[in-house]
């Protein structure tokens, strides 16, 4: 099998409030044996505002996807909100003349032919590394840990080609193959967390991030496994205020901390640390 | 001749657009029924769609749903019609922004995020939580605070803005110019499907 390689686009959060996700995508991703060359000079996708200019959003993508394109590699980009706006733009660009050029026109001095395509992380472990593969490789299994998977709402939305939208299950397969109990968090799993509405209408924020904390213990978690820095800013530094008087945290972590955990790497180097709900004692319970 | 009147050019055509895409909605309320956020919204995503389908706009452009909306797209995946509501809601808030409608919470925030995405080429959050603080609720900064210092003492702020380099600034000031130039441009349509006054 050829190796695998990929373009990354860590996106903003990764360098900062989501470094953790950053160190334990590439730790995973070498210990696999999959490389991924960092898209020289990347720009902000435009997040969240940039829905408000579709135009915008495709040329600010567009600008990353180009030197992916250009070096004939697809992109891996884990930040879910980067995911949705990169995935879009080349989707889009793929399937529609008229946007290609409008965009084009826009990039000036980069272009698009339409063929790059892009994928999150998760796609890449379960369908181009194998859950077998991943399996074979695990050297200290989960046991211990009840998982509820939380995808967020944007891995699978508006339309990929990979998991539904409504109940998807990558990640729950993910984490059985790493040992971990995995509870049924359908239809909490895609639920929204809040997160776009955190400085603007943070009440509603925090009621929805305290919803998805309380399901998780209803189905019986003792932890949560995320997949997007947005979902991880509530769920982790504003689970505190979410959370009313008396009412019990839940350690979260990054799927890929999971990951490399289970596959041996060295916890320093996953940035479990970082972590602000501490996992101290539900990482002890692993046995 | 454009019957959408009291908008500029651009907006009266994006609007009818718009207007053509929702012509199709048949008010089942999936879009509702999705929504998380529907009960702090004063139209339900599908009152909205009505609006629009009567020729609403401005209503619908002073709606608090536009800025209610977290763009989860549970509406887009479940609307038996394929009506991309959440690139809707998105494109109001484009047009309410350009119009100069009052400025929202949600409108600060865009503002100052997309201000700072030109300014360096990437987001730098201590920027965007003072600017949008500065224009909104002042205190605010006070109660984010705790948190903050918290993520500052992991190493997950950064004291100082990451800039492109000046080839790769240059890039984005272009594509930011270019969108902005592309849309006061866009033509007026001949046939308008709506004939309303803001
Ligand atoms: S789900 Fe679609 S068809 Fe139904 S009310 Fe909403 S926009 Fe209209
Ligand atoms: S995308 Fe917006 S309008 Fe649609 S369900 Fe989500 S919050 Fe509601």
């Amino acid at each position: 099998m050829n190796p695998l390689r990929y373009a990354y686009y860590p996106g903003c959060s990764l360098t900062t409030s989501a470094k953790e996700y950053d160190r334990s995508v590439r730790a995973v991703f070498d210990a696999l044996g999959v490389e991924l060359l960092e898209i020289e000079g990347w720009n902000c996708c435009g997040a969240t505002p940039a829905s408000q200019n579709e135009l915008l959003m495709y040329a600010l993508s567009g600008r990353n996807l180009a030197w992916a394109e250009a070096r004939g590699l697809d992109v891996v980009a884990p930040c879910s909100e980067c995911f949705k706006n990169l995935n879009k733009t080349a989707q889009a660009v793929r399937a529609d003349p008229a946007v290609r050029a409008e965009v084009n026109a826009v990039l000036g001095d980069v272009s698009l032919t339409g063929k790059v395509r892009v994928k999150h992380p998760l796609e890449v472990l379960v369908r181009d590394v194998g859950l077998e593969e991943i399996r074979r490789r695990v050297t200290r299994p989960l046991a211990g840990l009840k998982i509820a998977p939380y995808y967020g709402c944007l891995i699978t939305r508006p339309r990929n080609e990979f998991d539904s939208p409504e109940n998807p299950t990558a990640m729950d397969d993910l984490m059985a193959a790493l040992g971990a109990e995995v509870v049924d968090y359908f239809p909490y799993k895609t639920r929204c967390c809040g997160g776009a509405l955190l400085l603007s209408n943070k009440r509603i924020a925090l009621g929805m991030t305290r919803d998805l904390v309380i399901k998780a213990h209803q189905r019986g978690a003792n932890s949560m496994a995320l997949a997007c820095p947005m979902c991880d800013m509530m769920l982790d530094p504003y689970q505190g205020p979410a959370l009313r008087a008396g009412e019990k945290p839940l350690p979260t972590f990054y799927f890929t901390q999971l990951i490399g955990l289970a596959l041996g790497i060295d916890p320093d180097q996953l940035g479990f640390a970082d972590r602000v709900v501490s996992p101290r004692e539900v990482l002890a319970a692993l046995s | 001749m454009n019957h959408i009147q009291g908008f500029s050019p651009a907006a009266a055509s994006a609007l009818e657009k718009i207007a053509e895409e929702v012509s199709v909605c048949m008010q089942c309320g999936t879009c509702a029924g999705s929504c998380p956020t529907a009960p702090a919204m004063d139209y339900t995503p599908r009152a909205l769609m009505r609006l629009l389908q009567a020729g609403l706009f401005d209503e619908a452009l002073h709606s608090r749903t536009i800025w209610m909306c977290t763009t989860c797209y549970s509406c887009t995946v479940r609307c038996p019609r394929d009506i991309h509501v959440t690139d809707i809601l998105g494109k109001l808030r484009g047009i309410a922004i350009a119009e100069g409608y009052a400025e929202t919470a949600g409108m600060t925030f865009n503002k100052a995020f997309l201000g700072i995405v030109r300014r360096y080429g990437r987001m730098f959050e201590p920027e965007l939580l003072i600017r949008y603080h500065l224009r909104q609720e002042p205190l605010g900064i006070v109660g984010a605070a705790p948190i903050g210092l918290a993520l500052l003492q992991k190493g997950k702020i950064s004291p100082l803005p990451e800039r492109l380099p000046a080839e790769g600034l240059a890039q984005i000031r272009r594509i930011f110019e270019a969108v902005e130039a592309r849309r006061k441009a866009a033509p007026a349509r001949p046939h308008p499907m709506h004939e309303v006054s803001r």
